[in-house]
């Protein structure tokens, strides 16, 4: 595998990663950046490790959630729940998705960790099931189950939105 | 109902800025730089020897080709060492400091000429030649130089310059003119006597030159030191003057300023076989000296009478110059460490030419003793040793 090889591959998932930060950093655009910039070092220093007859993209996806799951053991250590709070709710006004859309936004960030993830990588990221389930690391079943679980519970969520 | 699969995937996609994306990308090309070169290829420590001998060479080379007086137009190495001494001109800022340079360069080019003379052969003619005359060509630059100088305290660094190189310019070309010996090329005798002439006498003219601008500095015209040459009575200088158009009649002035140098350099030529005795001077030297300063005389007398005075100024300055430098040239008779008559030939026949030669000299040098001290009055030696020149040029 080339220096060209990984331009190519940075071209094809960079929005990609970056939109995963984006949605998990509360929309902050410079967190963001840099997160993808430091999954995509991490990447290249491990590229040889890479086997080019596997998916790069849950290869990188992999990265992308331990660097997370780093950064945030980090960042919780360095900033309040409520200062967290106070941020995403800015950021979400910030992205001016209409207000149909900043409920949907809501709801998601109201839902359990798990469901949250799940229903990120499938509708935001575009992962398939097998993919989200060799990234956590679950069978392809459980990873259904969760995806349904979690669309009943945003449901339930957003109707009750609804009637608010 | 809500379609809540429709709205997810109606979630908005951000995109990485620009500028972001330029950023990465020049952290992932600095990072594949790193991982290319550093730790894997070059600075293994078993490239360590390689790597240490080409950076030795890197400093060793150049310094080897601009401080070694062996590397000498024929040299390889020579271009690097011309390269090295055109950025030392190009760093020269002042006219001070530019005619340091080029005296310091022309000492170099004398030196060379000293070290290629010490083995002479005809491999090595071309390299003495060009090697003369790259010592001139620079001292003539650095007297463009000396004009430009206009201020009393550069005046007086140039002074110290002059003095500094003067006795090493002339140690150059003794040495060299003695190693040489008459028995060189003709053309290599007159360019290093003319050099002699330049480096010894018109250093004394330089030095002379120095003094009058530091004394005259608040009233001085800049090119003076040029204006020297003009005086010169060279036929040449009156051939310019005569195709500017200036005087109509100076063609048959040019004719006799150059019999009349002629004659001189004839009168030269004879009190130099009175100033070099026998007893000092080795006889067979001095003979051939003589025949080829004849040779020449008549040469420049008949470039004269077919109306060539570009080609009689140019044979009666070289017989002047060797006329004048002669005593450097021929071997004194207690000198026993000479060299010469090991190295002056090269080829066989050339060494047979010259050994034929030196014998028969010898022969004759035994026979006419005290009573024959005009060697041009004998033609079948004079011949013999036409024959020795013709066969050095062919």
């Amino acid at each position: 595998m080339s220096q060209k090889d990984f331009i190519n591959y940075y071209k094809e998932y960079k929005d990609k990663i970056y939109n995963y930060f984006w949605y998990r950093v509360n929309f902050d655009q410079v967190r963001a950046e840099d997160l993808t910039s430091e999954v995509f070092l991490k990447a290249l220093s491990n590229f040889e490790k890479f086997d080019p007859n596997g998916s790069f993209q849950a290869w990188i996806y992999t990265i992308a959630k331990n660097h997370f799951l780093n950064y945030c053991r980090v960042a919780y250590r360095e900033i309040s729940l409520d200062q967290a709070e106070q941020i995403k709710v800015d950021n979400i006004k910030k992205i001016e998705a209409g207000l149909e859309m900043e409920k949907v936004v809501s709801a998601i960030g109201e839902l359990d960790d798990y469901y949250k993830e799940v229903l990120l990588l499938k509708f935001v990221d575009g992962l398939d099931n097998q993919e989200i389930a060799e990234m956590l690391d679950k069978e392809e079943g459980a990873i259904r189950t969760q995806l349904s679980r979690a669309l009943a519970v945003l449901r339930s969520k957003f109707e009750k939105y609804k009637y608010d | 109902m809500i379609n809540i699969e429709e709205q997810l995937k109606k979630l908005p996609r951000a995109k990485l800025s620009r500028q972001a994306d330029y950023i990465i990308r020049l952290k992932l090309y600095r990072l594949f730089w790193q991982k290319r070169f550093a730790g894997q290829k070059f600075y293994q420590p078993k490239f360590a020897p390689v790597l240490g001998l080409f950076l030795f060479m890197l400093i060793a080379v150049p310094a080897y080709a601009y401080f070694n007086p062996s590397v000498n137009s024929s040299h390889f190495l020579f271009p690097v060492k011309t390269t090295i001494e055109q950025v030392e001109l190009g760093l020269s800022f002042s006219p001070v400091a530019k005619y340091q340079t080029l005296e310091k360069i022309t000492g170099k080019r004398l030196a060379e000429l000293e070290k290629l003379s010490a083995e002479p052969s005809q491999a090595k003619t071309e390299a003495i030649i060009n090697t003369v005359k790259a010592a001139i060509d620079y001292n003539q630059e650095a007297d463009n130089e000396l004009s430009k100088i206009s201020n009393i305290k550069d005046l007086q660094a140039a002074k110290k310059i002059v003095n500094n190189f003067k006795a090493d310019y002339k140690n150059h070309l003794e040495q060299s003119a003695s190693n040489i010996g008459v028995k060189a090329n003709d053309e290599i005798l007159g360019n290093i006597s003319l050099a002699l002439d330049r480096f010894s006498d018109r250093t004394d003219d330089r030095l002379g030159a120095v003094d009058k601008l530091w004394q005259t500095s608040t009233t001085r015209k800049h090119g003076f030191i040029i204006n020297n040459n003009k005086n010169s009575t060279s036929v040449e200088d009156k051939l310019l003057t005569t195709e500017n158009g200036q005087n109509q009649n100076i063609s048959e002035t040019s004719l006799d300023a150059a019999r009349q140098q002629l004659a001189a350099t004839e009168k030269n030529i004879n009190q130099l076989k009175k100033d070099l005795p026998d007893e000092k001077y080795q006889a067979d030297d001095v003979k051939i000296l003589v025949n080829k300063l004849n040779d020449k005389i008549k040469k420049a007398r008949g470039a004269l009478e077919s109306g060539d005075l570009k080609k009689s100024d140019e044979l009666i300055k070289t017989t002047k110059a060797i006329t004048n430098n002669a005593r450097y040239f021929i071997r004194k008779n207690k000198d026993k460490n000479d060299k010469r008559n090991k190295t002056a030939t090269t080829t066989p026949d050339e060494a047979s030419v010259i050994s034929t030669s030196t014998d028969q000299v010898d022969e004759q040098v035994t026979a006419t003793t005290s009573q024959e001290k005009s060697f041009e009055k004998k033609t079948d030696n004079k011949d013999n040793w036409k024959k020795y020149d013709n066969d050095r040029r062919d």
